[in-house]
């Protein structure tokens, strides 16, 4: 009875309520993120066979960052996790780049790779984790590549290579076609070309 | 220098929050000296300071007949299970435990305490037996029937009063123990009849800590949960805590939390449904060990499970959140407000399940400038954070997860439309395409939705890793 009775108060009050339903509104903004990011999400996974499975970003004035992160049922080393990240990392600035309607809303034109962050974690085919000390996730952040895996001593995370996005193009040139290249050669550091 | 941190006090300001208001609040009264002492999960005593903290106080009041017959060896499993729950390392970090037994004035109360006291004096080589405190000196000549045994006089309306050992740690901090208090107070405790649980008035069990150090224990959690799934008549909780000592940490974990304390570095979180307190506190300390930094859980109340869909559906989807949204910001203000001078400072927010509607309720009311400090990660969500509604959003859930369906059934219940899909289906359905989901971990049970489930771990631990190397920038 009791129950009862919370359950009908509760309900009259909410019921008075219901206009908050509306008070938040998804921006245009908000939907074309949303949009790019499945679109992307999508690709990525026909191309490379990346399982998307997160999403997040930056966009509370202008869109600063965008995020996908993605599943990759296989191990392998830095040298492929490379590839990977700097094709997906191209595809995403592209198709922002690309679809005109969100230029307005991004916080600088051209989208550039520091504005994306790509997170590809590393399972075995069956799903389950990787053996520690292996390769596990590869990320790219603010422009910076960086390479985890589980340390086998502490059973945490533990970075064992960063790299600037610039720095992993030289090592990886992009197999995507692409247009960014040509956006981060503009940007290059000349130190980074002699190396 | 020593501070009596009442519950009260201690709730402000420690880690473990729970909501202020409580829609049955009169009806459990009588068991609130037992929720607040179940605060209590992970004390810090900050550098040059000792903290007096109660860990335990159990009064007469809850012992019912009632409790008793449905479980005649209640109080001494529980409480003897909580005790031995301790770590070893624990005792290190206290300078001065003391347990205070009220018996009741009705009747005798027979416990063989005198076995543990010599146990602990001649095992504690650095402790003489002279620092024991025993009994009031009008229990001296108590009859003490069996040297095992100790029987108390007792006198009629008068609470009979002594306290078992008030053991010094001090003079022991500079070599390791080899005491184990909490199994010979576990014995103790277990070995009371349930004639004198009856006649047991409260037990009052300080601890002193050490300066700068942490205890991790989880004393009474489950005593006063289960106290209060009693009192509720629900169905035993689920034993699993009882057997999990992950809620524990080790004297390097310790070590670890406290040497990385950096004040810029702020994590806060919220539970989900259903989650009790000594689950919402194996799920901080799974954060806080991963972090290596404090997290400030928001405890999430939880009323069992059919309550609390209630609340989801007819309260938190449309917006309300009264206690645990002003909780959070609450939290998010008072950092803002710390980092006025510098913005670039953020804080890290967990949210798992239902925690997700709070979270967003309480963005929602927040100003855009302390919003543009929050960083949430929500996990298993049952409403998606828009990215614009902070300063960065994540959201992630299992495919095997139904519970992301429950704003839909919702947008679709309230707010419907005969002729097409309502604007509030319109927003939600804008809002789902932000949440992609993942494949489950193969060791992941059930619909996979736990906050502590495999498929989230590295997620939960890489978003860690870039906020504090952010933060300690």
């Amino acid at each position: 009875m009791k129950l009862l009775l919370y359950f009908l108060i509760i309900l009259t009050f909410s019921s008075c309520s219901s206009n908050s339903l509306s008070n938040y509104k998804p921006s245009e903004k908000e939907q074309l993120a949303n949009e790019i990011t499945n679109r992307v999400s999508l690709q990525l996974k026909n191309s490379f066979d990346l399982k998307p499975f997160g999403s997040g970003g930056q966009a509370m004035n202008d869109i600063e960052m965008l995020a996908l992160s993605f599943i990759y049922n296989k191990e392998i080393d830095i040298e492929d996790a490379r590839e990977l990240l700097i094709n997906s990392v191209d595809i995403f600035v592209k198709a922002i780049n690309e679809d005109e309607r969100i230029h307005p809303y991004l916080s600088n034109y051209p989208f550039e790779p520091k504005n994306i962050e790509i997170s590809i974690y590393l399972r075995k085919l069956d799903n389950s984790d990787i053996t520690p000390g292996k390769l596990l996730i590869a990320s790219s952040n603010n422009g910076i590549l960086e390479y985890d895996i589980r340390d086998p001593k502490t059973d945490r995370l533990k970075s064992i290579y960063r790299e600037s996005y610039e720095e992993a193009l030289i090592r990886k040139p992009i197999s995507w076609n692409s247009s960014t290249q040509k956006i981060i050669k503009k940007n290059i550091n000349p130190a980074i070309l002699d190396e | 220098m020593t501070q009596d941190l009442s519950p009260s006090t201690f709730a402000s300001s420690k880690h473990f929050c729970l909501e202020p208001e409580d829609p049955f609040a009169k009806d459990i009264a009588s068991i609130n000296a037992f929720r607040n002492s179940s605060q209590q999960l992970q004390l810090y005593a900050p550098p040059q300071q000792q903290n007096k903290i109660v860990i335990g106080q159990y009064e007469q009041a809850l012992f019912t007949d009632k409790i008793f017959k449905t479980s005649p060896s209640f109080w001494g499993i529980e409480s003897g299970l909580d005790i031995d729950r301790r770590t070893e390392e624990n005792l290190q970090n206290c300078s001065t435990v003391k347990v205070e037994i009220l018996a009741s004035p009705r009747a005798p109360l027979r416990m063989s305490l005198e076995r543990s006291l010599h146990k602990i004096a001649r095992q504690a080589h650095s402790i003489s037996s002279a620092n024991f405190r025993t009994f009031p000196s009008h229990h001296r000549n108590s009859a003490v029937h069996d040297p095992q045994t100790l029987c108390l006089p007792y006198r009629r309306n008068a609470m009979t009063t002594f306290q078992v050992p008030s053991i010094e740690f001090a003079a022991a901090k500079a070599q390791p123990f080899t005491i184990r208090l909490s199994t010979h107070h576990q014995m103790e405790l277990r070995s009371m009849s349930e004639q004198n649980l009856r006649e047991l008035r409260a037990i009052k069990v300080e601890m002193i800590l050490s300066p700068n150090r942490e205890l991790f224990s989880g004393f009474d959690q489950d005593f006063t949960t289960r106290m209060a799934a009693k009192f509720f008549r629900k169905a035993p909780l689920s034993s699993t805590l009882q057997r999990d000592s992950s809620h524990l940490c080790t004297m390097e974990e310790v070590r670890r939390l406290t040497s990385g304390y950096n004040p810029k570095i702020f994590i806060s979180a919220t539970n989900g449904i259903n989650t009790t307190e000594a689950e919402a506190a194996s799920h901080q300390l799974y954060v806080q060990k991963l972090a290596g930094q404090k997290v400030n859980w928001v405890y999430n109340r939880s009323h069992g499970a059919i309550l609390d869909l209630m609340e989801v559906f007819t309260m938190n989807y449309l917006g309300l959140s009264p206690n645990t949204a002003k909780e959070l910001r609450g939290k998010w203000s008072a950092f803002h407000e710390r980092n006025l001078g510098n913005p670039n400072e953020k804080l890290l927010h967990y949210c798992h399940s239902q925690g997700a509607i709070h979270t967003f309720n309480a963005l929602r009311c927040c100003p855009s400038e302390v919003r543009d400090r929050v960083i949430v990660v929500a996990i298993a969500p049952a409403k998606i954070i828009p990215r614009e509604m902070c300063h960065q959003s994540f959201n992630y859930a299992s495919k095997k997860d139904i519970v992301h369906y429950g704003e839909l059934t919702t947008a679709g219940f309230f707010d419907s439309s005969e002729t097409g899909s309502s604007k509030y289906m319109e927003i939600m359905l804008n809002n789902r395409e932000q949440l992609i989901l993942l494949d489950p971990h193969p060791d992941a049970k059930n619909i996979d939705h736990g906050f502590q489930s495999p498929t989230f771990r590295d997620v939960i631990e890489r978003r860690l890793k870039k906020y504090l190397q952010r933060g300690n920038r």
